[in-house]
């Protein structure tokens, strides 16, 4: 118990004391995160658009691998990017692997299915009629597009918000594709790993604490958006 | 595209939309003049909203072909050429997240119209409807009745030549039915045509040129013009849809 509360001091003083690794650690993180989600966003929300809006051969086949994507651990994800970035690999002449750009890749992969799927259940849940409505009042099919999302934007949100959860806590595909180097492919979540390896806590606690002070500001702000949380009235 | 006097706004021929291999509107011909109004009865699943929806160029007929303003088109041409140009609004209308004046705006935002003048055009019609109070109200959290007027104030604010109303007054009361009634009048005074799908058709009847009833996809009957018991036809004795009472 001691020695915990002794991990957490440290923990706090590190955070508080602007300590170069750490907050190396934690800028590597965001910086891969936040890219790759932005790659990944309006990919997958165009893609769930078309499996919620638009009649085509072998919609419900794509409904069904993305749902079952969804269950591919990191790990397995790690693997095949770390295979198709490898030397011997197909993109292996892109000289990636061990790169930022190879942990954005596996990121990308890795909450594509979770963001298509989530935001093809919130764009499923929404009407119709404002489809309709929005083209009758003379909108373009981009326009009305983007009306819809609009109208179902908390559900979108949320699932943004997942999948950045998923991809900036993962520990598998960061780890194998990136390699954990310090300063340039180390993140919280390899770092988190490595430091308890060591049996060296109060990296790990203090990194632990901004996962999730984050998520605690995410929440926040989502129920912000949301308003009050009642049913309307 | 101009417009040779007597042309109809619209006119299709051997018109059919199926759902699947299940056909469900199999209309030989109907044709709607400018300025007119068409009172459309029948049951529900005759095919009413679905003739409504291709005509708004919401739903793409599979077979028919078309003349919008005079000018001959393929199905999917003629749904490109009448969305937007022809507005539809459900029995229910859909209200977008906002306010009474965000959403009396959307269309006047997709014709690209500035700020102030978007302001005048949204006052004066709001005025016109009798909604000028509620201007500033989240226009979910309106009664049926009034939300029916928002959706035909901004549909008015666009001058569509033809209005598509789908059983519009079927949730209402006496007043806001007749409220309804008067700015259904007053659009066509101001030049659209006007095509009604309802049930309740005793109020709507004067109002109406032209009387179709659907059944099962087709086009059956003639109502009588006091609004009276449908008797039905057979399919080609309903065509053209443009003979009067």
């Amino acid at each position: 118990m001691n020695e915990l509360t002794a991990a957490s001091v440290q923990a706090l003083h590190l955070l508080v004391s602007g300590d170069t690794v750490l907050w190396s650690i934690i800028g590597v993180s965001f910086a891969v995160s936040l890219r790759a989600i932005a790659i990944a966003a309006p990919l997958a929300l165009l893609v769930a658009f078309a499996l919620a809006y638009l009649r085509f051969p072998g919609r419900r086949v794509l409904v069904t691998t993305v749902n079952t994507l969804m269950a591919v651990p990191a790990v397995v994800v790690g693997l095949t990017v770390y295979l198709l970035l490898s030397r011997s690999g197909p993109l292996g002449s892109l000289h990636l692997l061990f790169t930022q750009g190879a942990m954005i890749i596996g990121q990308v992969l890795l909450c594509l299915p979770l963001l298509v799927a989530m935001a093809h259940a919130a764009l499923q849940s929404g009407d119709q009629r404002a489809w309709e409505t929005a083209l009758t009042l003379g909108a373009n099919r981009w326009r009305a597009m983007r009306t819809v999302m609009y109208e179902v934007r908390f559900g979108l949100l949320a699932a943004v918000i997942a999948a950045f959860g998923r991809i900036i806590a993962e520990v598998g595909s960061s780890m194998m594709v990136g390699g954990n180097i310090l300063y340039h492919t180390r993140n919280i979540p390899t770092a988190i790993a490595l430091e308890t390896s060591k049996g060296e806590f109060a990296q790990g606690i203090a990194l632990g604490i901004v996962l999730l002070a984050f998520a605690l500001v995410l929440n926040f702000g989502l129920g912000y958006a949301q308003g009050s949380g009642e049913v309307a009235r | 595209m101009t417009r040779e006097p007597g042309t109809p706004l619209v006119e299709v021929s051997e018109l059919g939309f199926a759902f699947g291999a299940h056909e469900v509107l199999d209309l030989r011909h109907l044709a709607i003049a400018r300025g007119e109004a068409v009172l459309l009865v029948g049951d529900n699943g005759s095919g009413k909203t679905t003739l409504l929806k291709i005509l708004a160029g919401l739903l793409v007929a599979t077979r028919g072909v078309f003349r919008c303003l005079g000018s001959p088109m393929a199905p999917l041409q003629a749904a490109r050429f009448c969305r937007g140009r022809h507005v539809y609004l459900h029995q229910s209308p859909y209200m977008f997240d906002g306010t009474v004046e965000d959403n009396v705006a959307y269309g006047l935002k997709q014709r690209g119209r500035d700020v102030a003048q978007r302001r005048i055009e949204i006052r004066d019609m709001l005025a016109w409807a009798e909604l000028d109070h509620l201007v500033h109200r989240p226009a979910r959290r309106l009664s049926t009745g009034e939300q029916q007027r928002v959706a035909l104030t901004r549909a008015r604010i666009l001058a569509p030549s033809l209005l598509l109303l789908d059983e519009i007054t079927a949730n209402m009361d006496a007043d806001s039915r007749r409220r309804t009634h008067a700015m259904i009048e007053d659009l066509r005074q101001a030049g659209s045509s006007v095509v009604f799908a309802t049930h309740d058709h005793g109020a709507i009847d004067a109002l109406c040129d032209q009387r179709l009833a659907l059944s099962n996809g087709r086009l059956c009957a003639v109502p009588a013009s006091n609004g009276a018991d449908v008797i039905p036809l057979h399919r080609d004795a309903a065509s053209p849809g443009t003979e009067r009472p």
